[in-house]
């Protein structure tokens, strides 16, 4: 008997998850003796074809990461859901939009302008932007069509389990593949694999008091102390509205969480949360004194939303 | 036999023309109380408000033109009315009609011609500068630009002061220009006479003037043309960093950089000017100033600080007769002859033409002198 | 739970409400929406009929979602409640819709009204899909009362719940009770002796078996809820022990040590082991400490040796006594505005300018003078000047009306006109004399001989400035360089109904100054979780309906504590609160609010975000379990924790995020 097919995509993302998988080490022989690659892009060549010509339900598993940002992107998730069994969006951009999701921001146009015009890297005097159709006297030349904004992988097709993180913890990675290896159950539909029930908070090992924020301040200017909590401190961690299970890599590191874990469980919003949770721990009466304090978070989309701008209630900006 | 009913749309005339406040008044009579007028003759702005509330006749007689702005009624009403506000507007549409007093009329006839209230030519402003050898400005190499204020251009006893003032101030390196005949009056007496379109050109013309020569900060000499800059230019996109000349000049003595040297062996009193005082809240520095010069005994008043007497020279009065026995100047002098002074500081050049004015009408030049602040810097330095 | 079957009844409120909305057109449309089993409408659904008719349909149609759509939740929400209840159905399966507050009222186009009133009551439909029945709670209550300070309205509110059988702990800040009153002569309009007719009631305080009495103390924390407040006293350390004084006396005569006697607003001494005053309750000595020479220099005990029952222990200390309650009477009343902030009056800088309080001492017999009405080198005065409005009627300084002063200041006048021969001009800007026998009281002054001068006082000045600012004035007025005239006052102010302006040479001003909140309010505010008004005052839940009940349920309002206010007002309003306070610990149950908030431990990590913002004080950090907890009976529901909580594990019952939702998405018709 064949083994059973595994599947590893790479969609609007930067690369790293692929990585991520990469980081089990050794184990990925496991993997291999487990599974027959159907697709991976990044390792072998496999042509959409192949897939195409698959039996529907023919592959166990695809691990799909990155965003859905144009056409071809959102015909490769469609496909690859058909022929699989379970389909699992696999970090950040797949399963929140990402940190790519903050072009959500911008108009397509806007992005096309900075990316093939204005930015100063770009040496384009005739102001050529890529096209999804384009005659030369060979034929047509076709693109795939850039979407006016970018979408998690729910968002166009049906997800069995997503798997947080940018990238993932490869820790979280490796248990998640050997429990579907070992063949034992699934959690349900739906469940987020390889992370905990509750805040970044409840591992993290800073001492916690009540909190009183009277001036927010920024890693790169100033100094935490190592014992106490971030937020205290007044560096925005996005640790108190971020899912466990990355093991507080970055606050251990010192560095604030940014919150790439996703919502907990129950939040719909994870940067209205943490808005709304800072929001009533700044400790002034003083409307001025409040507008003072606010107006020393630098970009805060960028803080609250950095992975999920896309699924959260604002998704974008108005196109 | 007369009737009276009140006819509430003069009452919204005198609202909409910016006198909301008047809205406001309970008739309590503390800004007749207070007034200045009250030491010298029958004047009740209240009674004015009154009739205005009712829109009766009379709110517009003569009056009207009393007010010398200078703010101690507004500090102390207890129902918080902006009662210059009321009795501009209230001017206003006197001026409209064109029943204005006839002696301020040929001052905005001055103004509309040469840019000054004293009918003096604009090619001879800033005259007073000319032997001083000071710098143009010009946004790219000046730091300040030094505003004199149009008085010592055309008046000789102003004239010293401003002179003084430049001297000291380039004494102390401080790096400031001045402008020509471009310049204007910065139009706060002007706009108290309730002529709002002569008021608004003059405000243009010099904020399109210092705009397109990028003036930054501005280092004003009367504190008319500070309140001016600070409360009325920044709403016409003029916006300045705005300084009284005693404030740079307390900032440098406080720093070291500026030391008075000589002696001065007097007892000197110190006149807050309304504008500079309340208006503007400035107290300390022309005190720290004065108190910083060695040999100088200081003296104040009674009368002093927010409580400080009117010199009467506010809200266009300059440019208004006033009988000798009513001269406000005068009173001040006396004050500050009680308390032995012989010197009577101030550090507005209204103040100091009324101060002179009274220390004339009194007949004692030779008891007492009146001397700006920096008048006084200057001798102990030079 | 049963799939909803939702009943609509609409309430047109005589013609508030359906004389702008569309009745008809909004009874449609709500028996179109989802679930909606029934709708109907009625003239007053609050009725008697009205509520009939809602249960009626309750028992008939099988509802399991009620909503009204009438007026705002504080007005009906409870009888709303009662009625689901008595049908039936758990009362937290009721919503109300408010059309009228926020639809019909604020609406001026009949059109947009209709369109806004059928949003409103979808997004309650929406919402009631999702509600959850809960469960009804109630706490026992502890019949005692704690009432906070002992003036007056103190007195008047422990008497009152002392003789209605409830225990009571009163608790004064000073070493004796009595409060401002004490410190009165005569009382207005019917110029009662104010000593004679309150020390009886100090007297009864005392001796009274229900009330504990605690003066020298203060009130440090409250914790707890309506009907279980558990309050810790600071019993400041006396240096006497009352239970075996004999209040004899000796030690404060044999006592060397004087400092300013407060009673006396300075004008007098006291030693450093003193009763406030002569009648004081208790009428037994503390140790002024910051005085005492013997904590100074560690010598003197004079008193120690004098005293025979030997009362005298220097080695007492503060002590921290908790008292469990069920009822909390807040009557801490209030200070008098420091005159020396409106300079140009001359307080403390001229002799013979006097507060209103200060004036009340000299007038009093038992006062520095004995009573006599006389000037700091003891002449009499020959002439007075009382200011009006000094403080008051201000947006300098306070905006509003004192209430009391217009008749204190003809109380003044007649004691001037009955003790001396003086004039007296009174300056106000109205006369208020609102209350009963007060207008009359004004007529009899008027008729006593007593100036008016309709304007406000500006300025005082003595002799010399009056003489160096004006000098024409001083002449004019006939004012001589006599030994007598050099001690004069000037007064000056417009008389506003002749147009003059006009200076009153006097011999002493009296200054009527404002009311103001204690400087402690915001304290006290803390410790009880009740409100401050924009006037310092502490706020009552309801002006009209609710004046002596806070926000903070159990918690009342007596006197000048809630706002400027003269004695038969603050009986009046102490007797009130008294009532309150023992219709609610006499109840011994009482049913408190379900909709409260909790945390889901599950989901709790423990990051403490939400320990500090909680404005009732309920939530707390469990160490052990690294948990927050919410304690629900102190609870109200209000839900900032639930918002805060950045990983929602913290779940307000009654507004649940998915009711919330529910409700937006109705009333945008999603």
């Amino acid at each position: 008997m064949s083994k059973p097919k595994l599947a590893i995509y790479w969609a609007a993302s930067c690369g790293g998850c692929d990585v991520s998988i990469l980081d089990i080490h050794e184990h990925i022989l496991d993997v291999d003796k487990a599974f027959d690659l159907a697709l991976w892009p990044v390792a072998a060549d496999f042509k959409y074809k192949d897939v195409e010509a698959m039996q529907d339900g023919e592959i166990l598993l695809t691990l799909f990461n990155g965003a859905i940002r144009n056409s071809e992107n959102e015909h490769i998730a469609k496909l690859l859901r058909k022929k699989s069994k379970v389909l699992v969006a696999f970090g950040s951009c797949a399963h929140l939009g990402g940190v790519i999701g903050m072009a959500n921001l911008s108009k397509r146009d806007e992005i096309l302008d900075t990316v093939y015009n204005k930015s100063v890297s770009t040496h384009n005097p005739e102001r050529i932007i890529p096209q999804t159709l384009s005659r030369v006297k060979e034929g047509e030349l076709t693109l795939p069509k850039f979407y006016n904004y970018l979408r998690s992988l729910d968002q166009v097709t049906d997800v069995d389990y997503y798997i947080p993180g940018c990238p993932p913890n490869p820790e979280q990675v490796l248990a998640v593949v050997q429990h579907i290896i070992a063949g034992k159950p699934l959690p349900p539909k739906g469940s987020v694999l390889g992370a905990g029930d509750k805040s970044q908070c409840d591992e993290c090992k800073r001492k916690k008091n009540v909190k009183k924020i009277r001036e927010f301040r920024r890693i790169a200017t100033a100094i935490p102390d190592p014992e106490i909590c971030l937020l205290e401190q007044g560096f925005i961690c996005m640790g108190p509205a971020t899912r466990s299970g990355c093991g507080v890599a970055c606050v251990n590191a010192g560095v604030p969480c940014r919150g790439c874990y996703g919502p907990p469980p129950n939040v719909l919003d994870q940067g209205a949360k943490m808005l709304s949770a800072i929001a009533s721990v700044i400790d002034s009466d003083n409307p001025d004194e409040i507008n003072q304090i606010i107006s020393q978070v630098e970009d805060p989309v960028g803080t609250f939303y950095r992975f999920s701008l896309p699924t959260s209630l604002l998704r974008r900006s108005n196109i | 036999m007369n009737y009276y009913t009140p006819f509430l749309e003069v009452t919204k005339t005198i609202l909409d023309a910016g006198g909301e406040d008047l809205k406001k008044c309970y008739q309590c009579g503390t800004c007749t109380a207070v007034c200045p007028w009250g030491s010298v003759r029958e004047f009740s702005p209240r009674y004015i408000f009154k009739l205005a509330q009712h829109g009766l006749e009379g709110y517009e007689g003569d009056e009207l033109w009393l007010c010398s702005t200078c703010k101690t009624c507004v500090d102390r009403c207890p129902r918080g009315v902006g009662i210059i506000d009321v009795f501009t507007s209230m001017r206003s549409i006197i001026a409209q009609t064109g029943l204005i007093p006839p002696t301020l009329r040929s001052v905005l006839g001055s103004i509309n011609s040469n840019g000054n209230p004293w009918a003096g030519k604009r090619e001879e402003r800033n005259i007073w500068a000319k032997e001083l050898g000071l710098k143009n400005f010009s946004g790219e190499t000046t730091e300040y630009l030094y505003f004199s204020c149009c008085a010592p251009s055309y008046d000789p006893r102003t004239k010293k002061i401003a002179v003084a003032t430049a001297r000291v101030l380039k004494e102390a390196g401080v790096d400031f220009g001045i402008f020509g005949k471009e310049e204007s009056c910065c139009g706060e007496s002007i706009k108290k006479t309730g002529d709002n379109t002569t008021y608004e050109k003059l405000l243009n013309s010099n904020i399109s003037l210092f705009n397109s020569k990028g003036v930054k900060k501005i280092i004003a000499q009367s504190p008319h043309c500070l309140y001016t800059f600070r409360n009325e230019y920044p709403a016409h996109s003029g916006n300045y960093e705005q300084v009284h000349y005693t404030q740079v000049l307390a900032e440098l003595i406080k720093g070291g950089k500026l030391k008075p040297k000589k002696e001065f062996r007097k007892k000197v009193t110190y006149h807050d000017p309304c504008y500079l005082g309340r208006h503007s809240g400035i107290y300390e520095e022309p005190r720290d100033i004065l108190k910083s010069v060695p040999g100088l005994e200081f003296a104040e008043m009674i009368r002093i600080k927010e409580q400080s007497f009117c010199c009467g020279g506010g809200g266009a009065r300059m440019w208004m007769e006033t009988p000798k026995e009513e001269r406000f100047g005068v009173m001040r002098i006396k004050e500050a002859l009680s308390v032995g002074a012989n010197v009577i500081a101030t550090a507005c050049p209204y103040c100091i033409q009324m101060l002179e004015d009274g220390r004339t009408a009194l007949g004692v030049e030779d008891r007492i002198e009146v001397m700006d602040i920096s008048e006084i810097l200057s001798a102990t330095m030079f | 739970m049963d799939k909803p079957r939702i009943g609509v009844f609409i309430c047109h409120c005589g013609t508030n409400i359906a004389g702008k909305v569309n009745i008809e057109e909004v009874k449609k449309y709500a028996s179109t929406l989802g679930d909606v089993v029934f709708a109907t409408d009625y003239k007053f659904m609050c009725s008697d009929p009205g509520q009939e008719l809602v249960g009626k349909a309750i028992r008939e149609h099988k509802l399991n979602r009620v909503v009204v759509a009438a007026c705002s939740p504080l007005m009906h929400e409870s009888t709303f409640r009662k009625v689901c209840m008595l049908a039936g159905l758990n009362q937290y399966l009721f919503q109300m819709a408010n059309i009228r507050e926020q639809c019909s009222w604020v609406t001026e186009d009949p059109e947009l009204a209709t369109v806004k009133a059928k949003a409103i009551i979808s997004g309650a439909v929406a919402k009631s899909r999702y509600l959850e029945p809960l469960n009804i709670k109630e706490v026992t209550i502890n019949p005692s009362v704690l009432v906070i300070g002992g003036g007056i309205a103190g007195i008047q509110a422990a008497l009152e719940c002392a003789e209605a059988g409830n225990k009571v702990i009163l608790v004064e800040k000073t070493p004796s009770i009595g409060g401002h009153m004490a410190q009165f002569d005569k009382t207005f309009p019917t110029l009662d002796c104010s000593a004679c007719i309150l020390t009886p009631k100090m007297t009864s305080v005392g001796q009274h078996n229900n009330i504990e009495l605690m003066t020298y103390s203060e009130v440090k924390e409250v914790s707890g809820y309506v009907g279980n407040f558990k309050v810790k006293i600071l019993q400041k350390a006396k240096y006497v022990d009352h239970s075996k004084c004999t209040g004899c006396g000796i030690c404060m005569e044999k006592c060397p040590y004087k400092a300013p006697n407060e009673f006396e607003e300075g004008l007098a001494q006291r030693k450093a082991i003193y009763t406030p005053f002569p009648q004081a309750v208790p009428n037994k000595p503390v140790i002024d400490k910051e005085t005492c020479v013997y904590f100074k220099t560690g010598k003197c005990r004079a008193c120690e040796k004098f005293c025979e029952p030997k009362a005298v222990n220097f080695n007492d200390t503060d002590r921290e006594i908790e008292v469990n309650v069920g009822a909390i009477i807040v009557a801490t009343g209030y200070d008098l505005f420091d005159t020396r902030s409106v300079s140009q009056l001359g307080y403390k800088k001229y002799d013979n300018v006097y507060t209103g309080l200060e004036f009340e001492r000299i007038n009093n017999a038992a006062g520095p003078t004995a009573g006599k009405i006389q000037l700091k080198d003891g002449r009499t005065p020959k002439s007075i000047a009382i200011l009006h409005c000094i403080g008051s009627r201000d947006k300098n300084y306070h905006e509003y009306c004192s209430r009391v002063c217009c008749m204190y200041a003809l109380k003044y006048a007649h004691l001037i006109k009955e003790k001396t021969e003086s004039d007296v001009y009174n300056c106000y800007i109205d006369m208020r004399c609102f209350g009963k026998g007060y207008e009359e009281f004004y007529h009899r002054l008027t008729e006593e001989g007593v100036d008016f001068i309709r304007g406000k006082a500006v300025c005082v000045l003595d002799y010399n400035d009056a003489k160096t600012l004006y000098p024409d004035m001083v002449e004019a007025l006939g004012i001589t360089d006599s030994e007598e005239d050099r001690k004069k006052l000037f007064v000056r102010t417009e008389d506003t109904l002749l147009k003059k302006t006009m200076w009153l040479p006097v011999d002493m001003v009296i200054l009527c100054n404002a009311m103001k909140s204690r400087s402690d309010a915001k304290d006290i505010s803390r410790l009880l979780n009740i409100s401050i008004g924009k006037d310092g005052f502490f706020l009552e839940k309801h002006p009209k309906l609710a004046p002596v009940s806070t926000a903070t349920d159990g918690v009342f309002l007596a006197g000048a504590c809630q706002g400027p206010k003269d004695i038969p007002d603050t009986v009046a309003q102490a007797s009130a609160a008294a009532a309150a306070a023992i219709s609610l610990v006499q109840r011994n149950k009482v049913v408190i609010e379900s909709a409260t908030a909790y945390v889901n431990e599950e989901l709790c990590s423990g990051c403490k975000l939400c320990n500090d913002i909680c404005p009732f004080t309920a939530i707390s950090f469990d160490e052990s379990k690294n948990r927050s907890v919410v304690n629900d009976a102190l609870c109200k529901g209000c839900g900032t924790c639930a918002s805060t909580c950045p990983s929602s594990a913290i779940k307000a019952n009654h507004f649940t995020d998915r009711q919330i939702f529910a409700e937006i998405e109705g009333l945008l018709n999603l």
